[in-house]
């Protein structure tokens, strides 16, 4: 699917022309596992702190632990619940100018852009568990430094390769253009 | 500034890996920005401090009462405020309220960039400040924090007993170990009835608990982020920092017996 959009420049005759290469959103798969796994494991230890009551010595300091399981479990379910919210506002995009990674909350709107002009590499990350999950993470860098000031990830992404080749196949027709 | 407290407030919560983590592209450029970060993360540290310094003053701890203030001091303040003694008294008391949670700080700082520095792990000294500044605001004030709930409130008086039970036992645990023939001023505390715990003292030592966890986990996530440390490394600096008040305890047992 794609989408052009036009501008024109003042004092400039020509029209530049934006078009959408590919539109995506993060998979919520690995934060849903995380929330899962969270609330499986405090209700496990919940569930066996209450059924030994002197496993930690006295049923008093049971009741401390349930109490610190308990609050550590609820803050992590916030922290996964809330970042379910925040990915599944968010889209990556790839276009014939750029990569965008754009995501809106509470009435504001957060994007990033970076120039295909100004991408120099690029990277597929996938650790065991995404491959097996079928996900993975493309970074757009400017720089030479994974962490230097100009880098986009999109994290967590269906078909991750697909992503980069859409990129890398937009920056060698550039290039062609160019010579 | 109010969402900037709020969204501070939320990280410190529910993303600690938020809170803590510096940019450290920033920090990587000359030598005059990371001079005015210091200064940033210095004047954050201290508005910090007074957030917890103040309303412990306030409700009038640390008060040394009965004291006139110096004559400069006196000649500086008295056109602003009708009392200078009285301002001295709030300055003291505001000075001692800070002074354990600062020592703490700075404790935390020496170990945590030598645990990072011994691991040759480290990344700048400016990282491990952004780090300790944060965790410490955060995280060490709440303990401290809850520690004063617990030796003030008297609907907690068996909680107390319980904490003071375990700092003391703590400190026995060295004297043994070394065989010192020292002691505490109260002597070996006796064992603390926890059935009388009230409800309140079981949520303030759970809440005290948790506190603790989150300063050391911001401890182990500024080392992972800040340090670009692997988990062993960051487990390792943490470490180091977890076992300081144990070297404290060692070290003082060591001067009591050895020194004259």
């Amino acid at each position: 699917m794609s989408a052009t959009t036009q501008t024109q420049s003042d004092g400039d005759s020509s029209q530049d022309a934006e078009t959408a290469l590919l539109e995506t959103h993060p998979t919520l798969k690995p934060t849903l596992i995380w929330l899962g796994l969270t609330v499986a494991t405090g209700l496990l230890a919940t569930v066996i702190l209450l059924a030994n009551p002197e496993l930690l010595g006295a049923p008093e300091f049971t009741e401390i632990g349930v109490l610190i399981v308990g609050f550590l479990t609820a803050a992590g379910a916030v922290r996964f619940l809330v970042r379910l919210y925040i990915l599944k506002r968010m889209r990556y995009v790839v276009t014939t100018r750029g990569v965008r990674r754009e995501y809106s909350l509470l009435y504001r709107t957060h994007s990033r852009e970076l120039p295909l002009s100004k991408i120099r590499s690029h990277e597929l990350r996938r650790g065991r568990i995404e491959t097996v999950l079928g996900i993975g993470s493309v970074a757009f860098l400017s720089t030479g430094a994974t962490r230097g000031m100009g880098h986009i990830v999109f994290d967590n992404v269906d078909d991750p390769a697909s992503v980069r080749e859409a990129v890398k196949r937009h920056l060698v027709s550039n290039d062609s253009a160019s010579e | 500034m109010i969402g900037g407290l709020a969204r501070g407030l939320f990280y410190s919560l529910f993303n600690p890996s938020s809170f803590v983590a510096a940019r450290t592209d920033t920090y990587a450029s000359e030598r005059l920005a990371r001079l005015r970060l210091t200064a940033r993360l210095t004047v954050i540290y201290f508005l910090n401090l007074l957030l917890y310094a103040i309303p412990l003053t306030l409700a009038g701890f640390g008060d040394v009462g009965g004291t006139t203030a110096p004559t400069a001091f006196a000649g500086l303040v008295a056109p602003v405020v009708g009392n200078p003694d009285s301002a001295w008294r709030f300055v003291s008391s505001l000075v001692q309220n800070s002074a354990f949670l600062t020592a703490a700080a700075a404790l935390t700082l020496i170990t945590f960039h030598t645990g990072v520095i011994a691991t040759r792990s480290s990344q700048g000294f400016l990282q491990t400040l952004h780090t300790v500044v944060y965790s410490t605001s955060a995280y060490l004030a709440a303990i401290f924090t809850a520690v004063w709930y617990l030796s003030t409130s008297t609907a907690v008086e068996v909680a107390d007993g319980l904490l003071i039970y375990w700092q003391a036992e703590f400190v026995y645990f060295f004297i043994d170990v070394l065989g010192a023939p020292v002691g505490l001023p109260g002597g070996r505390p006796s064992p603390v009835e926890v059935s009388q715990l009230s409800t309140g003292g079981t949520v303030a030592i759970a809440l005290l608990v948790v506190a603790l966890l989150y300063y050391l986990y911001s401890l182990y996530l500024g080392s992972r982020i800040n340090h670009h440390t692997s988990r062993f490394t960051a487990g390792l600096v943490v470490s180091i920092v977890a076992v300081s008040p144990a070297i404290y305890v060692v070290g003082s047992i060591l001067a009591a017996t050895t020194l004259p």
